[in-house]
């Protein structure tokens, strides 16, 4: 079975897709109180939390390599599920 | 962005990030029991299987590499990894009042294998009946601590997750007999009497004296 990823969009309870623009469409949302319900209430079978300090030196490296990860496994297959 | 192989529903799994410096960012950490600075970058994941919320964790060396990230996260969707529940540490001192301090961590020993009544009072540190309860189990506490066979314990059960309580309201108050029903041991028994120490023991006397 092949594993899709869903970075953008993001399925709330009511069904309604929280889009970004669409230069950000492939990009990993940062969780925040606007969007908590709808990252909690989504048709995803899992989410994935990255904990970051944005002013810490490392940040953009760290979210290169967990961006890197979500287009890795994009398209896997996944046996035994 | 979906995959649509033929024939089977698309797993998706989404990707955000926390920004720990953000003033937002307090609840989702303790939702996850990230503790900060020493932990940082974390992985954490949130899946909802069968309607139940688990949440899983990468175990991270010091630096965070993708490789690292796709193999959590295979190895999550291909059922090896185990679900993490919050818990305190157990405080060192933790039976040194009358009334036992319980965490994830020694709930079972002391609740589940002691062989001794245990009444637990399951509270939240935000809770305001929970506040009023404490002088009261303390007295509770203090008239059963010549009791061998009865503890009297206390548990934040915002701290330490028990999956396997039904916990739906604060302060829940449980009996867990020594012996009886396997069910009782288990799940204990739900005390919804007045929240005195006239009730409260009249219930633990009660079931003292069935086992």
């Amino acid at each position: 079975m092949v594993v899709a990823i869903t970075l953008s969009h993001i399925q709330n309870t009511s069904g309604h897709l929280v889009k970004p623009p669409p230069e950000e469409s492939d990009a990993v949302l940062e969780f925040g109180p606007t969007n908590a319900q709808a990252i909690f209430g989504t048709d995803a079978r899992a989410v994935s939390f990255l904990f970051v300090s944005k002013e810490s030196g490392q940040f953009e490296k760290v979210m290169e390599e967990y961006r890197s990860a979500a287009q890795q496994l994009k398209g896997d297959n996944v046996s035994g599920l | 962005m979906y995959l649509h192989p033929i024939n089977s529903t698309p797993i998706k799994v989404a990707f955000t990030y926390v920004d720990v410096d953000s003033e937002h960012t307090g609840r989702i950490m303790d939702f996850f029991a990230v503790k900060g600075e020493g932990e940082l970058p974390a992985i954490r994941l949130n899946s909802i299987e069968g309607g139940k919320m688990l949440k899983y964790k990468l175990e991270t060396t010091k630096e965070l590499h993708a490789s690292h990230i796709v193999d959590f996260i295979r190895s999550y969707l291909s059922g090896e990894l185990k679900p993490y529940y919050r818990s305190e540490p157990t405080p060192t001192d933790w039976e040194k009042e009358a009334v036992r301090v319980l965490t994830g961590e020694n709930f079972d020993r002391v609740v589940k294998e002691s062989g001794k009544h245990v009444m637990v009072d399951f509270y939240a540190s935000w809770c305001v009946h929970c506040k009023q309860l404490e002088p009261i189990w303390e007295e509770l506490a203090e008239k059963y601590k010549d009791n061998s066979s009865v503890i009297i314990a206390k548990i934040d059960a915002i701290a330490n997750e028990l999956p396997e309580m039904d916990v739906h309201a604060f302060p829940a108050i449980k009996l867990f007999p020594a012996g009886g029903d396997v069910t009782d041991i288990d799940k204990g028994i739900d005390y919804n009497g007045p929240r005195t120490v006239e009730g409260l023991s009249k219930f633990i006397d009660s079931h003292i004296h069935k086992a």
